[in-house]
């Protein structure tokens, strides 16, 4: 362990070599970039590539690329580059690429405040390419959580061979804490399963386990394709039970394996708290301030934002009379406690983006008394 | 009776043909010269080849049917994607197959960037003079003039000398030959796969699209295989022709050709420096 | 001297685009009958082949071989 004093941003590309990150493309962008500075330093002595795509269309197509070869491959970048990223993050979804694809984010829409922090893309990462698409989307609160997550966002996209989201925002990436830094032996680290002569590279019986990948040029002749397709991996763009069959084996690979990847954190006791607060990301770091000496409310930090465990958050928030919810947006993570509290339950937003201010402990103090 | 097989097919995955391209579709005869190079090489197993195609007719050549490993990506992404697999693993060796349309027009922005760079990838654009995959519809190499469904009153705008714009940047090897300069094209294939073996190189085929282009000029594609003959000619006796004329012609050959460091040569260097 | 072609046609490959029969420098080709498994008609040799290679490099459906009679 080395204790280190670091950015989120920094943290991150730290973290991502430890995690045997060897390949990353970008294109500068505030407030990521700082990623993208250190991974051009990093990565060459650690023996990897790091190239400065011409946009970042190419940044995610080169990661998709370099995936296949065989390295574990990563792009940052924020809104905007985002926005641009979402086609091929849809190929990676639909052609299975293990990826890791960080948003810092900062206020939108379009070039909206590129220094200001906000929490605006959270449905962009769910929901923002065409088509029926799942992945795995995690978001950390602090520099030290950064480190930490993104070795495990790594182990994830590997595990489930699915591109992963990492959502970060502006106080985070460039927010400076302590952070510890693992040594190799102390890092639990996991890669994508390997072909055999006979398995499908793109079909399993049992969805939650997701094909074996090869390197290419291993002689599987392998058919990669972002068009529907059979468990061979041939082209069927006509017919109904193939592309059903794969979007639905798709999908359960991400829900069906929500155990694992599902993250929370609690504070508080659900069986005796008569409000919740439920937040993600920086605003949580006020949130945890705000309910400091108060027994009656419950913390709930989503550290997965996706797949969300909504039976589990049902069942935290089953007593409570008021709900909180921060966001550095004007309303998204909202809904989804809407979707599972009974009605005559109270939910109540707290909402600020622009300029760089955040959420103050007060704030969601004084909505806590409502 | 045993009968005798065209060279072509032991490259290929036989249980998906025939292929999907039309009748007389000139896509086939640019797989045969591709084909019929590794052949003279005396490279028979495509395992150490990587083929990545965007989206349209021409980005079908390698996925299905070329029997290598292939990445069918998004439309006009082939070249990243290209690029990522050739520097993760410089063992590859990573061809990109795409139409104008992939290449020129969406993926106009990766072409000329990875030109720049001098990217380790041989790329061969098939200019077929439309989208053809989407019905017909102009793309930046449509001539001016011609009717298609996005151009009813004729084409207003001027189509793009794709080589020639290649030919200006950083590229090791660029050159165009027609669909029906066989042994041309076949060479050109040859030198790029065996010779000249680094930095990027750039390969346009000019071959108009059977169904949307040579079918709406009524002619066969065996007729306009015979035309081509004739209209192709070696640019330096293009440009001796007079302004009216030239606009008849088809200005081929090789337009640049070095074998300079290529990105990945360029890259090492600077690993080296850094273990110093 | 004297050389002699075989021309094998693969009639389940040919789509019957004719480019063989119109690009052969001898005329040897024509478009035969249609073939009842795929519905194009197939090229058939009815003249003298001098084994250029063209019918077969042209071929965009790998259909159509020459080679040398030994
Ligand atoms: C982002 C996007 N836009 C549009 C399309 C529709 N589309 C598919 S193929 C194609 C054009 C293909 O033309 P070209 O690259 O010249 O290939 P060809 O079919 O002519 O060989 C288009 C516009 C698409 N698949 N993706
Ligand atoms: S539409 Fe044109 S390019 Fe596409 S398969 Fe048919 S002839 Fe070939
Ligand atoms: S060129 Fe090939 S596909 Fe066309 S008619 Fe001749 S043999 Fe058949
Ligand atoms: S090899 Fe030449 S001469 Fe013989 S059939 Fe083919 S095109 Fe005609
Ligand atoms: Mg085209």
């Amino acid at each position: 362990m080395k204790r280190m004093f670091l950015s989120g941003n920094e943290a991150v590309a730290y973290g991502a070599i430890d995690a045997g990150c060897r390949f990353y493309a970008g294109y500068p962008i505030t407030p990521s970039s700082e990623i993208m500075h250190m991974m051009a330093k990093l990565l060459p002595e650690a023996g990897g590539v790091f190239i400065q795509a011409e946009d970042e269309l190419a940044a995610i197509n080169m990661i998709i690329g370099a995936s296949w070869a065989g390295l574990k491959s990563m792009a940052a970048t924020s809104g905007p580059g985002f926005s641009l990223m979402q086609e091929g993050i849809g190929y990676a979804v639909m052609t299975e690429t293990p990826l890791v694809i960080v948003d810092v984010m900062r206020a939108g829409p379009a070039t909206g405040q590129a220094t200001k922090a906000a929490q605006g893309d959270l449905m962009q990462t769910r929901w923002g390419r065409h088509g029926d698409q799942y992945l795995v989307v995690l978001a950390p609160e602090s520099p030290q959580e950064a480190y930490d997550l993104i070795i495990e966002a790594f182990n994830i996209s590997e595990s489930l061979r699915t591109p992963v989201v990492f959502l970060m925002d502006e106080f985070i990436g460039h927010g400076r804490e302590v952070v510890f830094r693992k040594e190799p032996g102390e890092i639990k680290l996991v890669e994508r399963r390997r072909s055999s002569d006979h398995e499908p590279l793109f079909g399993s019986d049992d969805p939650r386990i997701p094909p074996p990948m090869p390197r290419l040029g291993e002689g599987y002749y392998v058919l990669v394709t972002g068009s529907t397709h059979n468990e061979y991996g041939y082209r069927d763009v006509h017919s109904f039970e193939t592309h059903y069959k794969l979007v639905r084996r798709l999908k359960e690979k991400i829900w069906g394996n929500i155990d694992k990847v599902f993250k929370y954190e609690v504070i508080g006791d659900p069986g005796r708290a008569e409000k919740a607060i439920v937040c993600f990301g920086s605003t949580c770091r006020s949130a945890k301030e705000a309910v400091m000496g108060l027994d009656n409310v419950l913390l709930i930090r989503l550290i997965t934002l996706w797949p969300l465990n909504y039976d589990l958050l049902r069942e935290l928030l089953s007593n409570v009379r008021l709900v909180v919810v921060p966001e550095l947006s004007l309303g998204q993570l909202i809904y989804d406690v809407q979707q599972v509290i009974d009605s005559g339950i109270k939910v109540v937003g707290v909402n600020k983006v622009g300029g760089g201010v955040p959420i103050y402990p007060s704030e969601i103090k004084k909505a806590l008394e409502v | 009776m045993i009968k005798h097989e065209h060279l072509s097919l032991k490259y290929m995955r036989r249980e998906v043909l025939p292929t999907a391209f039309c009748p007389g579709c000139y896509n086939g005869i640019v797989m045969n010269a591709l084909f019929q190079a590794f052949e003279e090489l005396g490279i028979y197993d495509l395992r150490k080849y990587v083929f990545v195609s965007g989206i349209g007719c021409s980005s079908w050549i390698p996925s299905p049917y070329i029997k290598a490993d292939s990445l069918h990506t998004l439309h006009g992404r082939a070249i990243p994607v290209a690029t990522g697999v050739k520097l993760a693993n410089p063992e590859l060796e990573v061809i990109v197959i795409g139409g104008d349309g992939d290449l020129a027009s969406i993926g106009g922005n990766h072409l000329l960037h990875a030109a720049r760079r001098n990217m380790d990838l041989v790329v061969i654009m098939i200019n077929n003079l439309v989208y053809g995959m989407t019905r017909g519809q102009a793309a930046p190499t449509t001539p001016k003039g011609m009717v298609t469904p996005t151009t009813p009153y004729g084409n207003p705008e001027e189509p793009m000398d794709v080589a020639r714009l290649i030919a200006n940047t950083n590229a090791n090897y660029v050159a165009r030959w027609c669909v029906s300069q066989y042994l041309f094209l076949k060479n050109s294939f040859k030198k790029v796969l065996g010779e000249i073996k680094r930095g990027f190189r750039f390969i346009e085929v000019y071959a108009p699209c059977t169904t949307f282009v040579i079918r709406r000029e009524n002619k066969t594609p065996g007729q306009k295989l015979k035309e081509l003959m004739n209209t192709c000619i070696g640019y330096e006796k293009w440009e001796k022709l007079p302004a009216e004329e030239r606009t008849k012609h088809i200005p081929t050959g090789v337009f640049r050709e070095e074998d300079k460091p290529g990105f990945l040569d360029n890259y090492k260097q600077l690993i080296a420096r850094l273990k110093r | 001297m004297g050389k002699t072609y075989v021309v094998d046609v693969n009639g389940l490959l040919c789509k019957g685009c004719g480019i063989c029969s119109e690009i052969c420098p001898r005329k040897a080709l024509v478009m035969d009958s249609v073939n009842p498994a795929t519905g194009y008609p197939n090229p058939k040799l009815v003249g003298e082949c001098i084994g250029c290679k063209l019918c077969m490099w042209f071929c965009p459906d790998q259909a159509i071989v020459v080679v040398e009679k030994r």
